[in-house]
């Protein structure tokens, strides 16, 4: 029986993350997470996001999702959006079937579901 | 210690520039309490505020929103005296009883802008156009609104 248990994060469309290390500034999409019996789904904010620059690297446990937006900057006089690189890490645990992970687009919200694996769901009972 | 000539008036400058720093930070927190120092008209019932654009040529206006998940059919615009307000509603996902969210960072709900534009613009030729969760509402000015040039002449 699954109890609701969410944290609501007041972020808006999501924060501006300055990378030291590699000196990059991009934009953290905000999430929407969610889990059910088979597997998490998260959604991504990512509106006006070029499709052909939609990446996501897997790395053992590390899924990254990247993209940009390529907005003409001609004759703008007031910004609130401009040209953003959005990019999210998440940390993967080993319920998650890493090869079956899919990822679908729509609207400017991607949407990935992370299939648990079959076996590895173990519910203990309390006797 | 070496000796340094005491300027009083140096000091007396830069205590009138921290002040002057502390009223801009108080404008800025101000700012930010009311929304970002938008300087558009916000309908207090909006539960969450887009991002936009605007650009401007000599011909139009180009307002571009941000809104990611949102139904076309849930997003109005309309024009009233110059002022263009964008308005709708972004609806929750529907939700199977065995979902479990985590956490939600994404915004829901009623949305509304509006901008006060200062030429008039053609209503009947405003074309309005959503694409990968980006509304970009394009205004045509009307003719007495567009820059003229004036011919120079020469004796």
């Amino acid at each position: 029986m699954t109890t609701r248990n969410y944290e609501l994060v007041k972020r808006g469309n999501g924060e501006v993350v300055l990378d030291n290390e590699e000196k990059f500034e991009y934009f953290e999409p905000a999430i929407s997470l969610m889990e059910n019996d088979n597997s998490y789904i998260c959604m991504l904010d990512i509106p006006g996001a070029d499709k052909d620059t939609i990446k996501l690297k897997l790395d053992n446990d590390k899924l990254v999702v990247t993209s940009s937006t390529s907005i003409s900057e001609e004759n703008i006089v007031y910004s609130e959006i401009g040209n953003k690189h959005y990019k999210r890490v998440f940390n993967l645990n080993n319920e998650i079937d890493r090869s079956r992970i899919s990822a679908t687009y729509e609207n400017g919200v991607l949407t990935i579901v992370l299939p648990k694996n079959l076996n590895e769901i173990k519910r203990i009972e309390i006797k | 210690m070496a000796l340094i000539k005491w300027n009083p008036t140096r000091e007396l400058a830069s205590w009138h520039s921290d002040l002057l720093n502390l009223q801009r930070e108080i404008n800025r927190m101000f700012d930010n309490v009311f929304g970002r120092g938008y300087r558009d008209e916000e309908s207090a019932l909006a539960a969450w505020t887009p991002a936009v654009d605007i650009a401007e040529n000599d011909n139009e206006y180009i307002v571009k929103v941000e809104l990611p998940g949102v139904n076309k059919d849930d997003i109005k615009i309309t024009l009233e005296s110059n002022i263009l307000t964008i308005r709708g509603e972004k609806k929750q996902e529907k939700e199977t009883k065995k979902e479990n969210y985590h956490r939600i960072e994404r915004c829901y709900g009623s949305f509304q802008r509006s901008f006060t534009l200062p030429a008039t613009v053609k209503s009947e030729k405003i074309d309005a156009n959503f694409k990968d969760g980006v509304l970009t509402v394009v205004l045509p000015k009307v003719e007495e609104a567009k820059p003229k040039e004036i011919e120079v002449k020469v004796k």
